[in-house]
């Protein structure tokens, strides 16, 4: 399996389509998707009754489908920074198709020279561990950077203006031990009003992405 | 890509302020509230994802049982859930008055 416990992001191929269930009516279109690409994607939500929220992708934006699934049914684990490591072996077609998956190289390098992990998220995390072309050539590289401690705002902003340096689009996430924030929101917060930090519970607004519950600054009233 | 329009004629409140907040990012949204160019609140959804009218619907005519101001709100949503649209709707107004 790799990865004990499962954290949000992570991969998980299943041997049984079935062991997917969901609170609604499953969507016609789900049996042939994990058929083609049997991995679903941790969702931020906390389990419920031992079961692992997940999601399960389609061909579009549309198909989406969030359900749940037993540890049980686990074959395989892929964290984000496991993905990584493995993407030197993209298809140079698939490399020339996809903007996106070019940029793995640089964000890298970028990444490794200020000295926080990462990893690549949303279709080409997908893409790298299912092996099945996911990405396309108007693809985003969303990726998630792991700040167990706090990422100071300073160091943020010249994250976020490396990776926009670089030409094709990034949309980079910090995950930190209560949720995510947006880099860019966080790089940019100086002015105050708070960042969205999403949770396991929604997303909520926070001063500090590190310390939730800390106040937001109070408003002065006019 | 698709495009969604939902008007709110009752909400006649003076709004004279101007907001911008949200994020281009995936599971995010940008919100941009400003005065409306008439008496009622307008709002504009350009979402990524197609297929949602009804839920972005409930969550609209949610935030409007609270707010009554004649703005103007333009959305650019990219796969956002209804709980971080309703987030970033309330920062939005907070920040307009801020």
């Amino acid at each position: 399996m790799a990865c004990s416990p499962v954290r949000v992001h992570d991969l998980l191929r299943i041997a049984d389509a079935t062991a997917v269930t969901g609170d609604g009516a499953c969507p016609e279109w789900v049996p042939a998707a994990l058929d083609r690409a049997p991995w679903v994607v941790v969702r931020r939500q906390a389990p419920c009754d031992g079961r692992i929220a997940v999601g399960v992708r389609g061909a579009g934006r549309e198909r989406r489908w969030a359900g749940w699934l037993s540890p049980a049914a686990i074959v395989e684990c892929r964290s984000p920074e496991q993905l990584l490591a493995a993407a030197g072996s993209v298809a140079t077609i698939r490399q020339s198709a996809v903007p996106a998956l070019r940029l793995l190289a640089p964000v890298a390098a970028l990444m490794a020279a200020v000295g926080w992990a990462w990893g690549p998220v949303g279709s080409i995390g997908f893409e790298l561990a299912s092996g099945q072309p996911t990405a396309t050539a108007t693809s985003d590289l969303d990726l998630i950077i792991r700040a167990p401690r706090p990422l100071p705002l300073p160091a943020a902003a010249g994250i976020a203006a490396a990776l926009a340096g670089l030409g094709a689009r990034t949309d980079p996430l910090i995950e930190v031990p209560g949720g995510a924030v947006s880099l860019i929101e966080w790089a940019g917060s100086g002015s105050g009003g708070g960042v969205a930090l999403r949770t396991t519970r929604g997303p909520r607004l926070v001063a500090n992405p590190w310390q939730p519950d800390a106040p937001l600054e109070t408003r002065i009233s006019s | 890509m698709e495009i969604l329009k939902y008007d709110y004629p009752a909400a006649t409140k003076a709004f004279s302020h101007r907001a911008h907040v949200g994020v281009v990012g995936s599971g995010d949204l940008e919100v941009l509230i400003e005065p409306s160019p008439d008496q009622g609140a307008h709002v504009v959804i350009t979402t990524s994802v197609n297929g949602f009218g009804p839920i972005w619907k409930n969550v609209i005519d949610r935030f409007f049982t609270r707010f009554d101001q004649a703005a103007a709100i333009e959305i650019n949503d990219f796969g956002a859930t209804p709980g971080m649209v309703a987030l970033r709707l309330e920062q939005a107004v907070e920040r307009s008055r801020s």
